[in-house]
């Protein structure tokens, strides 16, 4: 390249400039004239186009959910259980309830209720009156026809039997009756506007069905008639045991507790002083291993009573949690519950842990 | 035709004179009445969808400026009297503060936060402490069992361990002013907090009240900059004049841009003082440059001759004025180009900037040379400290030795690999905050400490809001449209950083189970779209009217879901919105409802993170193309172009790869510095090269132009880049992280500018000898032949 020179302040016309280019050096000066120009506009496409990408990461939540519902629980053994609750969710565990593996049912609706005859067969029973039956231990779940109201559906309780019998309870007086393992039902009692709660069958010919306004529905004939009682609780009735043919409990909204020495002939109101509590009742069981009945239901209070009607004992499972449950399960020195949460209750030290 | 105006300039120097003092004396009137404040709106995208929605909803949904004050028992707690008499308080003290929407105050001692219970009636709701607080230890007790029942107040509102609750309130947008509630928040906390409990206060404007707290801080600190700056100057430039000149510089143009700024009706932004810095620094350093080359200038002009002062003045306008107007033309021109930007904050500080660095051409440019005009030439020095012999001299002679030795080609080496580390690493850079609590302030700031302890009881301070309706009335009532949400809401929830969610499809459950008896197997939604409608009805029949409509509208068209979040990290704000995407993906629609993005405070911020990277890429390249039109309208040349792209470059990847680095994120704060900052860097780079053009076109080899280049307009470079790295540096002791994060910013701009001017722009011109600056035409040799024959003097270098 040719650079001006200066010779004692005098200065000399250079030779002209680029004297002649060859291609090659056209070519290159051409392209470095473009290197501006494609940066501008490689930026500018960047600038538009490229927008900041953001990895979504799966988020798997857990089995039970913060915000899940679970209202039925089943339990075969103390490792192998069930769980049904809200938007069609049922879990199933085999190491009593550490780890816990959702099945699946075709349905969104909620599930109110389990029950195993063994555990390879279950049914579940929930809202909209629909039913779904396992023979494989959950691994497919099969919806299954069952009569239904035009007005209200949902059923609330299923209970198995042995040789494949089942009976389940809901809404508008729901009676339903099947003995083939869930796959056919058949209803029991015309409608009426009452809501059945739960039911418990006596013996081959003896069923008792507990419902809304403190109403008790005995049969006598295998459910083919009704006689239809008002018990001494004007609250509804939510759930029924025997722990023997003889004694049983009845439990209800507003702490209602019922109980019987005669076979469910007649039923006597315990006074809530007595007992202590005023909370909605949801569930009963009886513990054989302790002894004890057991009852919990609304702002996460429970009660525990022996079987000869003394020593009540009412408690909040933590001081904090209000949480509402609608059913438990005896399991070892104590009790699942579930609803609002999921947790285990042991008899000896009152302390309820949250699975 | 620049050199005629120059000469115009100095011969006419006393109207000059005039008109500017006359323009400064008048601008300065308005610029003291230009309001200092900081307008959150201004940082909404108007386009933006989410901020469309934002506008729609904000007064029923929830606004920006909602502020949350928690009170923590320090033992024991919340369910106390001492302290539940200190949540009354708060709640009534509420009602004192200017603009606060009282019909959004949620307390458990204001009327909104209701319990729902069943009667013999229906349904009824009652305040938890409204009007009166518990009388007895009974009522105390029956109170903590009606807030445990509650998922809507437990939670949300009291702490699970109970041992805190919150009170949240809105203000009426239009009529907030930050420093007054802020004032007026903290003077409550002053009047209420005693040792039973601890108060902590956050929200938008408590964070920007806690700015302008700072404010006289600033200006301290603006101040001591300044007292560094001058002392540094009067130490390097031993005269006066090279002192007051640019200081004087300086203040004009700040006087011109502020007044011209009230004038427009924009208002200055305490947060934006470093921008003010930044262009300051410009002014600075034009009138250095000039001061600098007068002095060489006034030395080559012969003893004796008359009117020394006034050759001198005009040689160095005269050739100073390409070189100047172009680095101010350019700096301006890549300002400009931000406005694309739909952010209103920074198109107001682009005008703002405009007109700044406009200025910049009259008060350094040409003010500096007709008031140099005047000076005589100098005798002696003010002090005997010779920094140019022990410093700046050995400094620069050594600049020459790597341009002249082959340590030039390492240079540029070293510049490539900084290109490329600096390049890759600025890809980390994060969009949004890049930390938890606010990056305005330093992390152990009592409002971060108080943020962080509020999203560690809550479910998260800072909430945005999704609407899900259409166009059709009583959507919100659909079976499935609630369904959708709250299957929406379980699925926002899976997201670790969001605390919780709420909607109207969390209420109807709980109303419907206290119908049925409060059975709990009946806590769920109606199953049809009638039963819903009863149950809002029953609800809001039983609270009062106007309780529901932060969740939905009167007409049932449109619900909101609120998601409460823990942080404001760019991460977290993203994740959520791709999440939310994802599922409005997979349920496109229901009955016609979809899911509208996104208002509240994250929902603004969302919408802010997803324009700005795009908008700092754009206005790179922008700016970019600016430079390269600007240098192709005066060298003629695109290669000039190029070549001065690459300080521009390079200094905004060390910038980004800095910020990576330092965890500073690219968020509505730091975007006006950034965006801003793009253009400022290159008019060191301009002066240098000019000046060995000018001097190569006087006939010297390149590598003596060079040389000279570096000593005079290289000084220049040198002195102003050391005396505002030194005075920039104050900032690091602000008060606000912002401050100090963006002060270490503009210093390490302006060093890279100035080391990439000193080192690598010499040694590529060099090595590469581009035409513009080593051109060999026929014209200019002639031109440059005529000026020094027919010119009034001859160099004598």
């Amino acid at each position: 390249m040719n650079i001006l020179r200066s010779t004692s302040g005098e200065y000399q016309p250079s030779e002209p400039a680029n004297p002649v280019k060859t291609i090659g050096q056209k070519t290159f000066s051409i392209f470095l004239s473009l290197i501006p120009w494609s940066i501008v506009a490689g930026l500018l496409w960047a600038g538009i186009f490229i927008k900041p990408q953001t990895m979504v990461e799966v988020v798997i939540p857990p089995a039970i959910e913060k915000r899940d519902n679970i209202f039925g629980i089943s339990v075969v053994t103390a490792e192998k259980m069930w769980l049904v609750g809200n938007y069609g969710k049922i879990l199933h565990s085999e190491d009593g309830g550490k780890n816990w593996v959702r099945q699946t049912a075709a349905t969104r609706r909620h599930l109110q209720d389990i029950s195993a005859w063994n555990d390879q067969t279950a049914v579940v029973v929930g809202n909209g009156g629909v039913i779904f039956i396992t023979a494989d231990g959950g691994g497919t779940w099969t919806e299954v026809e069952a009569p239904k109201s035009k007005i209200a559906n949902k059923l609330i309780r299923v209970h198995t039997y042995a040789g494949g019998e089942a009976w389940a309870v809901g809404e508008l007086g729901m009676i339903l009756h099947s003995e083939d393992y869930g796959q056919s039902w058949t209803r029991m009692r015309e409608e009426e506007d009452v809501i059945m709660n739960d039911l418990i069958k006596l013996d081959d010919n003896r069923i008792l069905v507990v419902g809304e306004y403190g109403r008790l529905f005995q049969s006598r004939d295998k459910g083919k008639t009704w006689q239809d009682n008002y018990t001494a609780s004007p609250s509804s009735l939510t759930a029924i045991d025997f722990r023997t043919p003889l004694d049983g409990v009845i439990v209800g909204l507003d702490g209602a507790i019922l109980v019987t020495g005669d076979a469910g002939e007649t039923w006597s109101l315990i006074d809530k002083d007595i007992s202590g509590i005023t909370e909605h009742l949801m569930d009963v069981q009886w513990s054989e291993l302790t002894e004890l009945w057991v009852a919990v239901g609304n702002k996460g209070k429970w009660i525990k009573f022996s079987g000869d009607l003394k020593n009540f004992q009412a408690g909040s499972l933590s001081s904090t949690d209000l949480s509402s449950h609608t059913e438990l399960a005896i399991v070892k020195g104590g009790f699942i519950t579930v609803g609002a949460n999921v947790g285990y209750m042991a008899f000896e030290t009152n302390h309820f842990t949250d699975f | 035709m620049l050199e005629k105006f120059a000469r115009l300039c100095v011969d006419s120097r006393k109207i000059v004179l005039v008109v500017v003092f006359l323009a400064t004396a008048i601008l300065s009137f308005f610029a003291q009445r230009i309001e200092v404040k900081t307008i959150f709106e201004d940082l909404q995208p108007a386009s933006h969808s989410y901020i469309q929605v934002h506008e729609r909803f904000k007064n029923t949904f929830g606004g920006t400026n909602i502020i949350t004050f928690m009170i923590e028992a320090k033992e024991g707690t919340i369910f106390q009297m001492s302290v539940l008499d200190k949540v009354q308080k708060i709640t009534r003290g509420l009602l004192k503060i200017d603009a606060i929407n009282e019909f959004q105050i949620y307390s458990l001692a204001g009327k909104k936060l209701k319990e729902v219970r069943a009667s013999t009636e229906g349904i009824s709701t009652r305040p938890y402490m409204w009007p009166n607080l518990p009388k007895s230890q009974a009522e105390i007790e029956e109170l903590k069992q009606a807030v445990l029942r509650n998922p809507l107040v437990y939670g949300p509102y009291v702490s699970e361990d109970l041992r805190a609750t919150l009170i949240t309130v809105d203000f009426f947008d239009d009529l907030l002013d930050y420093n007054l509630a802020y004032e007026q928040a903290y003077d409550l906390i002053a009047r209420v907090t005693d040792d039973s409990v601890d108060i902590r206060l956050v929200g938008n404007p408590v964070l920007y009240g806690w700015v302008n707290h700072y404010l006289p801080e600033t200006v301290n600190l603006v101040l001591l900059a300044l007292t560094i700056f001058l002392m540094l100057l009067f130490i390097i430039n031993r005269t006066w004049r090279g002192t007051i000149l640019p200081l004087l510089s300086a203040a004009v143009s700040a006087i011109w841009a502020l007044g011209v700024a009230q004038l427009c009706g924009i208002n200055f932004d305490p947060l934006v003082v470093v921008i003010a810095m930044l262009i300051t620094a410009r002014a600075v350093s034009h009138s250095v440059q000039m001061i600098t080359r007068f002095h060489e200038e006034i030395d080559n002009v012969p003893e004796g001759q008359k009117l020394c002062s006034i050759t001198a003045a005009k040689k160095t306008l005269q050739d100073l004025v390409r070189p100047g107007l172009l680095g101010i033309a350019t700096d301006a021109g890549c300002v400009a180009v931000v406005a694309i930007s739909p952010i209103p904050l920074l198109q107001k500080l682009v005008v703002l900037a405009i007109v700044w660095i406009s200025t910049v051409a009259i008060s350094s440019v040409i003010l500096t040379p007709v008031l140099l005009s005047w000076v005589k030439k100098p005798k002696t020095y003010a002090h005997g400290l010779n920094l140019d012999l022990l410093l700046i001299r050995p400094f620069l002679d050594f600049c020459v030795r790597i341009v002249a030795t082959r340590a030039r080609y390492m240079v540029v080496a070293i510049a490539t690999v900084i290109f490329v580390v600096c390049g890759v690493y600025s890809l980390n850079l994060k969009v949004g905050d890049a930390n938890p609590g606010s990056p305005i302030l330093w992390p152990e700031a009592s409002y971060n400490k108080d943020s962080a302890a509020i999203n560690e009881q809550f479910p998260g301070a800072d909430r945005m809001f999704v609407v899900v309706g259409g166009d059709h009335m009583n959507q919100a009532k659909d079976v499935q449209v609630l369904d959708t949400m709250l299957r929406f809401q379980r699925y926002m929830e899976a997201q670790e950083e969001i605390g919780g969610t709420l909607s109207i499809a969390d209420i109807l459950p709980a109303v419907n189970m206290t119908l049925r008896e409060g059975n709990f197997r009946y806590s769920e939604l109606g199953d049809s779209n009638l039963v819903n409608g009863e149950l809002m009805y029953m609800f809001e029949n039983a609270a009062e009217p106007g309780d529901l409509n932060r969740f939905v509208d009167v007409s049932r068209t449109n619900a909101s879901i609120t998601l409460y979040f823990g942080d404001r990290q760019g991460t977290t704000i993203r994740t959520a919105i791709a999440r939310i995407n994802q599922f409005i993906d997979e349920n496109p629609e229901v009955q016609q409802a979809k899911i509208h993005l996104a208002g509240g405070v994250i929902g603004v911020i969302a919408a802010v993170n997803e324009v700005i990277l795009s908008g700092q890429i754009q206005s790179i390249a922008l700016a970019l193309f600016i430079l390269v039109m600007m240098c192709i309208l005066v060298y003629r040349s695109s290669i000039a172009g190029m070549f001065f792209m690459v300080p521009v470059v390079l200094s905004n990847l060390v910038t980004f790869a800095f910020m990576a680095w330092q965890n500073i994120g690219m968020n509505i704060n730091t975007v006006p510095v950034a965006a801003l900052g793009i253009g400022l860097g290159v008019d060191y780079a301009l002066y240098i090269c000019d000046r060995i053009k000018s001097e190569y076109q006087l006939g010297k080899e390149p590598l003596e132009a060079i040389s000279i280049s570096l000593h005079c307009a290289g000084r220049g470079v040198l002195v102003t880049a050391l005396v505002l790295i030194a005075s920039i540096c104050v900032w690091l002791f602000s008060s606000l992280r912002f401050q100090a994060e963006m002060g270490m910013l503009i210093a390490l701009w302006l060093t890279v500018s100035a080391l990439s001017a000193l080192f690598l722009m010499p040694a590529l011109a060099y090595i590469c000898k581009p035409k513009f600056i080593f051109g060999n035409n026929q014209k200019i040799t002639q031109r440059a032949n005529s000026r020094v024959v027919g010119g009034e003097y001859e160099p004598q270098h």
